[in-house]
């Protein structure tokens, strides 16, 4: 889906046709004239050059000079923040032009397609994989820092869960999002069940009524039979501290204390839930009572 | 639920189009973006890049969106017309420069393609899985509001042909539980009244249980804030945390319920 979103960052090309102007659904690009430059859509520009009929211009942000300032930017310890800026290569007197939003799938999809019309194609993916390890490792001390404050937030059970809006910084770009929301959404859900009670996330299932009320026992009794695979799975992971979470691990591991009283709890509590969820398809029948056995 | 063809989505969307002024306006306003930062990219007010933002937002949120019929039922006409375009142009394949204009009308055509038929799929999708919870909260596809103006806005989140489509499954669903389920039920449930038809409403109506799923509103997720949130009106809602320090392109971790109601309004984006 990233690779779709990023086909519509305009590029430019040299195309090695003439063409009219044409009109897409999307917009009307043309007239083409051979030998002179023209701005298309990133799909298109990568159609045409599959197919040899035109030529890219390298664009500004994907040359050795700018990616190295994106690096060193990001290198200094002192910039917290994500790099969003740098003097543009082929306009040394201009603005600052900012990282793509999609720079890297488009950057992947051209040195694919059109390697040799870039300068110096070799040295950009070296610099392509520094900047987006460096970015993951920022991203990741963003994720550390807000399981720092989740901890922190772990002795208060008021009754609902507190409508709280975490503030990420700004300047992520699209790779960034996708390697930082996959570990992020399981922590914060899961936490938000350890600390709330009730259900979140799809797999979870009914009881919808547990979810902003009442603590843990409320809202955990309401937990489908199918779950408590997963939530022994969880209960394992907090404690031992896996491999694949060492990210969340970390942060977690420090509040391990606090954690995990919590966990025994939730333990306890697995115990008698166990029992009543056995009873409770005999109870009641409808839909749940079907989803339990489904 | 068959593959959904072109000519499926086109029928789906022919009816009278309910154009919600109150959508569109915000749309205008938030899409005032560059290219390089925004995922709509060339023309940031184009169909396609309304059509791209609004798939992004359904495919990432755990409820239904509101729907822009217009929208929709827009970007199908062109796709039509650009067809009838091609189709001309495959009279005359001989010639390379028509071969060449074909190969890019039909990439552009597969890609608009792509996301609407995604789009639509991921509606009906959502439908299906809280297909009575959508029922009983909008029983004619429009969510009614008051807004600070003591007007009444109407928002459209299910369009009529989604209104057939929820109908029939939830009548389906029905008479399924009720052959499978309800007609063994204890007669306690009954009331002593076994010309009532036994539905799962009037179980949830005896608030013994509630039966009827909404969605799970309450998962997290990421997204960017398109306006500042100093600049926002209060929609009323006591419990919404304060967005004052949030200023454009901000991203932000929260919980879809404390956002739904700015993500409707187009002040925030949700991330893909």
């Amino acid at each position: 889906m990233m690779d779709f979103l990023a086909g519509s960052m305009p590029l430019t090309i040299i195309p090695a046709f003439d063409c009219g102007r044409l009109s897409f659904i999307s917009g009307d690009y043309g007239p083409f004239v051979a030998t002179m430059p023209i701005q298309v859509p990133l799909w298109l520009a990568l159609s045409l050059r599959q197919t040899k009929r035109c030529r890219l211009v390298p664009p500004p942000w994907l040359t050795t000079s700018y990616l190295q300032a994106a690096v060193d930017y990001e290198k200094d310890p002192a910039n917290e923040a994500f790099f969003t800026a740098a003097q543009n290569p082929q306009d040394p007197e201009g603005p600052e032009i900012p990282l793509p939003h999609h720079y890297h799938e488009a950057a992947t999809a051209i040195l694919d397609c059109a390697a040799e019309d870039l300068q110096n194609p070799k040295s950009l993916p070296p610099l392509l994989s520094d900047l987006s390890y460096l970015r993951s490792s920022k991203s990741s001390l963003v994720l550390k820092r807000l399981s720092h404050t989740l901890e922190s937030r772990s002795g208060t059970f008021e009754d609902g869960a507190p409508d709280v809006v975490y503030n990420m910084q700004s300047g992520w770009k699209s790779h960034e999002v996708q390697v930082f929301k996959g570990v992020t959404y399981k922590l914060m859900n899961t936490s938000h069940r350890i600390h709330y009670g009730g259900d979140t996330g799809p797999t979870g299932g009914g009881g919808g009524g547990g979810r902003r009320g009442g603590g843990g026992g409320g809202g955990g009794r309401r937990q489908f039979g199918g779950n408590r695979g997963r939530r022994n799975f969880e209960h394992r992971s907090n404690r031992g501290g896996k491999e694949d979470e060492n990210i969340p691990g970390n942060g977690e591991g420090v509040g391990g204390g606090s954690q995990e009283s919590m966990v025994d709890e939730d333990g306890l509590e697995l115990a008698a839930v166990d029992e009543e969820e056995l009873m409770e398809p005999m109870r009641m029948g409808g839909e749940e009572g079907i989803n339990k056995f489904r | 639920m068959a593959a959904l063809n072109i000519d499926d989505a086109a029928d789906m969307f022919g009816g009278v189009a309910d154009f919600t002024q109150h959508t569109v306006n915000s749309i205008d306003d938030a899409m005032s973006d560059d290219g390089a930062d925004s995922i709509g990219g060339d023309d940031s007010t184009s169909e396609m890049a309304l059509l791209q933002q609004c798939w992004v937002n359904e495919v990432a949120s755990p409820s239904l969106l509101p729907i822009d019929v217009d929208l929709v039922e827009c970007l199908t006409l062109l796709l039509k017309n650009q067809l009838a375009v091609i189709d001309q142009l495959e009279e005359s394949v001989a010639d390379p420069m028509a071969a060449l204009q074909l190969s890019m009308y039909q990439t552009e055509v597969d890609r608009v393609k792509y996301v609407l038929v995604d789009y639509l799929r991921v509606r009906l999708r959502k439908i299906e899985r809280n297909a009575l919870w959508y029922m009983s909260q909008f029983p004619d596809g429009k969510e009614y509001k008051t807004n600070a103006e003591d007007e009444t806005v109407t928002v459209t989140f299910l369009s009529p042909k989604e209104m057939k489509f929820c109908a029939g499954y939830t009548k389906l669903l029905r008479k399924h539980m009720k052959e499978t389920v309800l007609k063994h039920m204890p007669s306690k449930l009954l009331d002593n009244k076994p010309e009532l038809d036994l539905s799962l409403q009037k179980l949830d109506d005896m608030q013994t249980t509630r039966m009827v799923d909404p969605p799970h509103d309450n998962t997290y997720l990421l997204a960017k804030m398109v306006s500042n949130g100093s600049q926002w009106v209060s929609n009323g809602d006591a419990d919404e945390p304060d967005f004052s320090d949030y200023k454009h392109g901000h991203m932000i971790l929260a919980r879809y319920d404390a956002i739904k109601s700015r993500v409707i309004s187009k002040e925030v984006e949700l991330v893909p």
